[in-house]
C-alpha cells in the first residue's frame, strides 16, 4: 500500500515543476479581481426586491378595495336614502322676454 | 431691466382692473316681492307692483308659466341678510339674501360687475340639512299619531261634558300644543338657490309642486344698483 502511494508521488509530473512565479501570480489575481467587479451580481438584481415588495403591497391594496366595495354595496342595500319625500328639483331658464327664472319643484308642496 | 419693465406693466394692469371693478355699479340692496300664483281666478293687475322692471318680469312670467292670476303677499327691502315675510293663511317665511362676494371675494364677478347671490326661502324652524329632515319626518309621524288620539279623546269628552269642563279645556290646550309642534316638524326649506345677477336686474325665483299644483310661490328679486336704478 505504502509502495503504491510512494510510486504515485514519484510519478506526479507537477511535483517536480517549480511553482508560479510572483509576476504570473499577481497577474492572475488582478484578472480575477477585475472579473469579480465587472460580473453581474447573481440572479436577484438590486431592483427586484423593492419591486416584489411593491407588488405585494399593490395586491393587498386591491384586495382591500375589493372587500371594501362589496361591504359598501351591502350597506347601501340595507339603508334606504333618507328623506325621499322631501325631494327638490331645481331648474334655471330664461323666459322669451329675457327674464331669468329659477324654479324649484317639490315632490310634496301644498300651499 | 427688462424684467423690471414687465413687472411694472403687470402692476399697472392689475391696478387698472381693480379701479375698473370699483367703478362698476354695485348693488345698493335688494327688493323682494313675494307673490302667489294661482291657476284659478281671473287675471287682474290689482295690487301688483308698478315699477317697470317688476312689470316686465311679471309679464314674462305670465307668458311662460301656467298661472292665471298673481297676488302680492308681502314686500321687503333688504341690504342683505334675513327677514320674515307673510305668506298665505298667516304662514310666515324666512327669506335670506346673501351677496356671496362679500363673504368669498371673487375677482371674476367683481370685474364683470355681477353679483353672486344665495337666496333661501323657508318656513320658520326648517331643517338645516337632509339628515335633520329625515329626523323631522319621523317626529312628524309620531306627532300625527298623538294628534289623532287626542282628537278621538276630545270627541268622547265633548259628548259627555261641556266645553268649559277642565278635562276638555286641558285636552284642547294639549291639542293646540301638538299642532304647533307638528307645524314646526313639518317646516320645510322651499327655495335654496345660488345664481348671478346684475345690479338693476330682476330675477324670478319660484317654487311649486312637482308635476303641477294649483298654486306657486313666486319671488321677484331685484338687485337695486347703487344709483337707485
Amino acid at each position: 500500500m505504502s509502495d503504491l502511494r510512494q510510486r504515485l508521488i514519484e510519478g506526479d509530473p507537477l511535483a517536480r515543476e517549480s511553482g508560479l512565479n510572483a509576476l504570473d501570480a499577481q497577474r492572475i489575481r488582478q484578472r480575477m479581481l477585475v472579473e469579480a467587479r465587472t460580473a453581474p451580481a447573481g440572479t436577484v438584481s438590486w431592483w427586484s426586491r423593492p419591486l416584489m415588495v411593491a407588488g405585494a403591497l399593490a395586491a393587498c391594496l386591491l384586495l382591500a378595495i375589493g372587500i371594501g366595495t362589496r361591504l359598501n354595496v351591502n350597506e347601501s342595500r340595507v339603508a334606504p336614502p333618507p328623506a325621499q319625500s322631501q325631494t327638490r328639483r331645481q331648474l334655471q331658464f330664461a323666459a322669451p322676454g329675457g327674464t331669468r327664472i329659477i324654479w324649484t319643484f317639490h315632490q310634496q308642496l301644498e300651499l | 431691466m427688462r424684467m423690471w419693465k414687465t413687472f411694472s406693466s403687470l402692476t399697472i394692469i392689475i391696478v387698472l382692473c381693480a379701479a375698473a371693478a370699483q367703478a362698476q355699479p354695485r348693488s345698493n340692496g335688494f327688493s323682494v316681492v313675494l307673490l302667489v300664483g294661482d291657476t284659478q281666478g281671473t287675471a287682474s293687475g290689482d295690487g301688483l307692483p308698478t315699477a317697470a322692471g317688476l312689470r316686465k318680469a311679471l309679464s314674462d312670467l305670465k307668458d311662460f308659466l301656467p298661472y292665471k292670476s298673481y297676488k302680492v303677499l308681502d314686500t321687503a327691502w333688504l341690504q342683505g341678510g334675513e327677514t320674515r315675510m307673510k305668506g298665505l293663511e298667516e304662514q310666515e317665511y324666512e327669506v335670506e339674501v346673501t351677496n356671496i362676494d362679500l363673504i368669498q371675494p371673487n375677482i371674476a364677478t367683481r370685474i364683470s360687475g355681477r353679483l353672486n347671490i344665495a337666496f333661501t326661502l323657508q318656513e320658520p324652524g326648517a331643517a338645516m340639512n337632509s339628515s335633520e329632515e329625515y329626523g323631522r319626518l319621523a317626529q312628524a309621524a309620531s306627532l300625527e299619531k298623538e294628534r289623532g288620539q287626542i282628537q278621538a279623546n276630545l270627541a268622547d269628552l265633548s259628548a259627555k261634558y261641556k266645553e268649559q269642563h277642565p278635562a276638555v279645556v286641558q285636552l284642547k290646550a294639549r291639542l293646540a300644543q301638538v299642532e304647533r309642534s307638528l307645524r314646526l316638524a313639518r317646516a320645510r326649506k322651499l327655495i335654496d338657490s345660488r345664481f348671478e345677477m346684475s345690479p338693476g336686474e330682476t330675477v324670478v325665483v319660484g317654487t311649486s309642486k312637482l308635476g303641477g299644483g294649483d298654486k306657486a310661490l313666486v319671488v321677484l328679486l331685484t338687485a337695486v344698483a347703487a344709483g337707485g336704478k
